[in-house]
């Protein structure tokens, strides 16, 4: 008991130091208090607060229809294992995602708004014409394997992701067509603190395909584009810098006062590009010169 | 302490909705014609389940469904009519044939043909209570017709590996107090051959007329599964089924239903 007392208010309260008699009481009350409080998960774990429960949301979407999608906006649902469920346009503006899972769960045409996705799982998730504007989805699961399977990536075709954090080691074959990425930022993770501190991230989505896609103003700085497809997108003003575009289509693609500098265009196909000439850094553009124009 | 009495309540408060309603989760459920019974089968797909042992069971499952004795306690029923779903199991669950309403020799065919060309699922661990907090937490509650029975029929080589919070008898009991009846058909096949029978029965079977029927191995999947459908199917124990247990206390609401 007494170790479970000084390990459990270890930070908060020093049971240990020496102290009066009636700071004693005090500081002893107070302990047990702590002790005894319900812990939430094992120890160890992130405690998840979740405000429904996974039977509840499973009930809640079975119930629901497209004239009176659920209501979750704001809620916490973090850490629950949502996996395979069908969200029916679900209303979750502002909810906390953090640490759920939700592979293969159709969330097409839901509203994620200021979501947090921090942390979930999204293998095989339809996020399909959903509202993830202003949503943060920083180092999700997307693959089950140590090597991405693009059959397993999730799909935002047509989504508003307009602002949207997206930052990921691996986001290899998801399909953003058609999608809003309007000053969305999709660049390396940042390391500013704890294990990795000052090592370079670069998110790798070889294979993605922008197609279609709205990205002015977007950051993909530092990322592995290798055949990803750019055909007809919007990427003025975008931050290209450092990126592997090895391969990449880029058709079509409007590139006005975007940033390439010492981007890599080995082997890319540049035919129809607009604004090329008012790119920022062209100078310092690797392998332009093996380019398709 | 606070969260076993949690969990106390929260299993006494689905016994009570289950008693309000013996179809517990099918109240929203009025998307298809009523049906005798809703069976999902739990299919064990951890790493045990090589891929030849993975087709012996998803063949085994189609020539039980094309059984001439399985359609007829299909078509006899009062409604003439079930719900059918498999998932497979081990460290995560999928959902490779979601509920679909079986009403003619024709329909079982047509859902033979389908398991007969599913790709494998493969897995890792044999996380039974896992698989058992999914039923009730997302399959019962999604149950697209009114049932008179819920049976989960779970099949499977192991005992639980995966350390789960909540131990698979608990999670069972909760499916109990939902009426949904869960029989159990272990494969002796293996390192825990001689005692995966025993744990099945104490830690996986319960409900309204529960039971355990054991396969001598993978071989032995077709038999046994064929079996099982016809009496959780038409609701009566045959009589080789009957003696193999009706020894389990009331308590976990078995018996010959």
């Amino acid at each position: 008991m007494r170790d479970r007392l000084v390990a459990t208010v270890n930070g908060s309260v020093n049971c240990t130091a020496g102290v009066t008699a009636l700071k004693a009481v005090a500081v002893v009350v107070a302990c047990v208090a702590v002790a005894l409080a319900p812990t939430n998960g094992p120890p160890g774990l992130a405690a998840y607060a979740a405000d429904v429960s996974v039977k509840d949301a499973a009930t809640a979407f079975f119930k629901a229809d497209a004239g009176a999608p659920v209501d979750y906006a704001g809620r916490d649902l973090s850490g629950l294992d949502l996996a395979g469920l069908d969200f029916k346009r679900a209303r979750l503006g502002k909810a906390n995602l953090y640490g759920s899972d939700l592979t293969r769960a159709n969330l097409s045409g839901t509203d994620l708004a200021g979501a947090k996705l921090d942390r979930a799982t999204i293998i095989g998730t339809d996020f399909t014409g959903a509202d993830l504007s202003g949503a943060s989805i920083l180092r999700p699961t997307l693959f089950s394997g140590v090597e991405p399977d693009p059959r397993e990536a999730p799909r935002f075709r047509g989504a508003n992701l307009a602002g949207v954090r997206f930052m990921s080691m691996r986001l290899d074959g998801t399909d953003f067509r058609g999608a809003n990425l309007t000053g969305a930022d999709l660049g390396a993770l940042d390391y500013a603190w704890g294990e990795g501190r000052g090592k370079a991230q670069r998110s790798v989505m070889i294979g993605c395909d922008f197609s279609g896609a709205m990205m002015s103003g977007a950051s993909l700085v530092n990322g592995v584009l290798r055949f990803a497809k750019f055909r007809g997108t919007d990427l003025t003003g975008a931050d290209l810098s450092n990126t592997d575009l090895t391969k990449a289509d880029l058709s079509g693609a409007n590139l006005t006062g975007a940033s390439l500098a010492n981007a890599n265009l080995e082997d890319a196909i540049l035919s129809g590009v607009q604004g090329l000439e008012t790119v920022q850094g062209f100078a310092t553009i690797r392998n332009i010169e093996t380019s398709i124009r | 302490m606070f969260r076993l009495l949690a969990r106390l309540g929260a299993i006494a408060c689905v016994a009570g909705l289950g008693l309000a309603n013996p179809s517990p989760g099918l109240h929203a459920a009025d998307a298809l014609p009523e049906v005798d019974t809703a069976l999902l089968l739990a299919v064990d797909v951890s790493n045990s389940v090589d891929d030849n042992r993975y087709r012996l069971q998803m063949e085994g499952i189609a020539k039980a469904l094309e059984d001439k004795g399985v359609i007829s306690a299909i078509t006899n029923g009062p409604q003439s009519a079930i719900l059918f779903s498999i998932m497979t199991w081990s460290d995560r669950t999928e959902t490779p044939i979601p509920w679909v309403r079986i009403g003619s020799a024709a329909d079982a065919q047509a859902v033979a043909a389908r398991i007969r060309k599913l790709p494998r699922i493969k897995g890792q661990f044999t996380c039974v209570s896992q698989m058992l907090r999914t039923v009730s937490d997302k399959v019962v509650p999604q149950i697209p017709a009114k049932a008179t029975r819920t049976v989960l029929d779970v099949s499977g080589d192991g005992k639980e590996d995966c350390n789960p919070d909540e131990p698979p008898a608990e999670v069972r009991d909760e499916l109990v107090a939902a009426k949904v009846t869960i029989n159990g058909l272990p494969i002796l096949d293996g390192s825990e051959a001689a005692t995966i029978e025993g744990w099945y029965k104490d830690n996986v079977m319960g409900g309204v007329g529960s039971f355990v029927v054991a396969a001598d191995g993978y071989g032995d999947f077709e038999r046994a599964i064929r079996q099982k459908f016809v009496v959780e199917i038409s609701g009566i124990p045959s009589a080789p089924l009957q003696k193999v247990d009706a020894s389990r206390p009331a308590t976990s609401g078995d018996g010959p239903g």
